[in-house]
């Protein structure tokens, strides 16, 4: 079943190149405390056991690199997704060293695994210590990540 | 089968090992389940009566919905000589299991959330210190 019209589903690909490198991560990192046990393919979910980290889609910009454009475009995508790492649950106790730790990890691994295939992280946001996540009911902290690919649309 | 009951049915395991012979300060003589605060009855004392509250959903994704269940645990004692500590130690004994239970895959949280004032009854000669919870779980939508 295609999920998209059209050839390309580059926003949910390059979502699902970070979750790749997460569950990399999970498996690279097993011996570290503080460690994250679980990766979710999405910020809503009522079933997410800890410590965790979800991954989620924001927004995408591109921009026109061809230089005969607009006849034969191609473009550049940037996908900017949210990494969040889930300390504990709603109301209780809000971690920020455990947080900051576990923000580390994925930033130290994400900054040795920037490219795979098509897709490499173009730039890092900022981390944030501190959040409540009503989609999860959960806190923790959160950093995003603006994934970039070049596609070269055939024309109709 | 029911996830909720099952939650509820593994609270009520783990209070019943409130045993001195396990290292805590009470030996307790029953443990049940009510739906009403206004029903709650126990022949045998020390006891623990575990008393359902509204539940909330609070998230949903695609195959489950999560849900806080709010329990009220009124810890019951009767013994008039040395009663306030006692029931003290009692008390803590139950924050004790609470904050070390495991409830099953279901359950993602146990929540001690604050514990009322102590109400003595004349008429069944106890004292009872009501001590909340919050329980977090999930259920799938295919079945409760």
């Amino acid at each position: 079943m295609a999920y998209v019209h059209g050839t390309y589903q580059v926003i949910e690909d390059a979502k699902d190149f970070i979750v790749g490198l997460m569950n990399d991560l999970k498996t690279a990192m097993s011996a570290v405390t503080p460690k994250i046990s679980y990766v979710y393919t999405g910020h809503n979910n009522a079933a997410m056991e800890l410590n965790a980290a979800s991954v989620d889609i924001i927004s995408v910009s591109k921009t026109d690199e061809g230089s005969d454009a607009p006849i034969a475009p191609v473009m550049s995508y940037y996908i900017t997704l949210s990494i969040r790492v889930h300390v504990n649950y709603l109301g209780r106790y809000n971690d920020g060293i455990e947080t900051a730790r576990l923000i580390n990890s994925v930033d130290n691994y994400l900054s040795t695994h920037l490219k795979s295939g098509q897709y490499r992280i173009y730039n890092f946001g900022d981390a944030v210590n501190f959040q409540t996540f009503e989609e999860s009911q959960t806190v923790g902290g959160e950093l995003f990540v603006v994934v970039h690919r070049v596609i070269d649309h055939t024309q109709a | 089968m029911s996830t909720k009951k099952t939650i509820l049915d593994n609270l009520e395991t783990a209070l019943r090992a409130i045993k001195k012979s396990g290292g805590y300060n009470t030996d307790i003589a029953d443990v049940k389940q009510f739906g009403l605060a206004m029903d709650v009855q126990m022949e045998n004392k020390p006891a623990v009566a575990i008393v359902e509250m509204p539940e909330r959903a609070v998230a949903e994704d695609d195959t489950n919905i999560q849900f806080v269940m709010p329990i009220s645990l009124v810890a019951i004692m009767t013994d008039r000589s040395g009663l306030r500590d006692k029931i003290t130690l009692f008390v803590d004994d139950i924050k004790k299991v609470v904050c070390a239970a495991s409830l099953g895959d279901n359950c993602l949280d146990i929540n001690l959330t604050g514990l009322g004032d102590m109400a003595y009854t004349s008429t069944e000669g106890d004292a009872r210190v009501p001590i909340m919870v919050d329980i977090r779980y999930y259920a799938a939508k295919a079945g409760f």
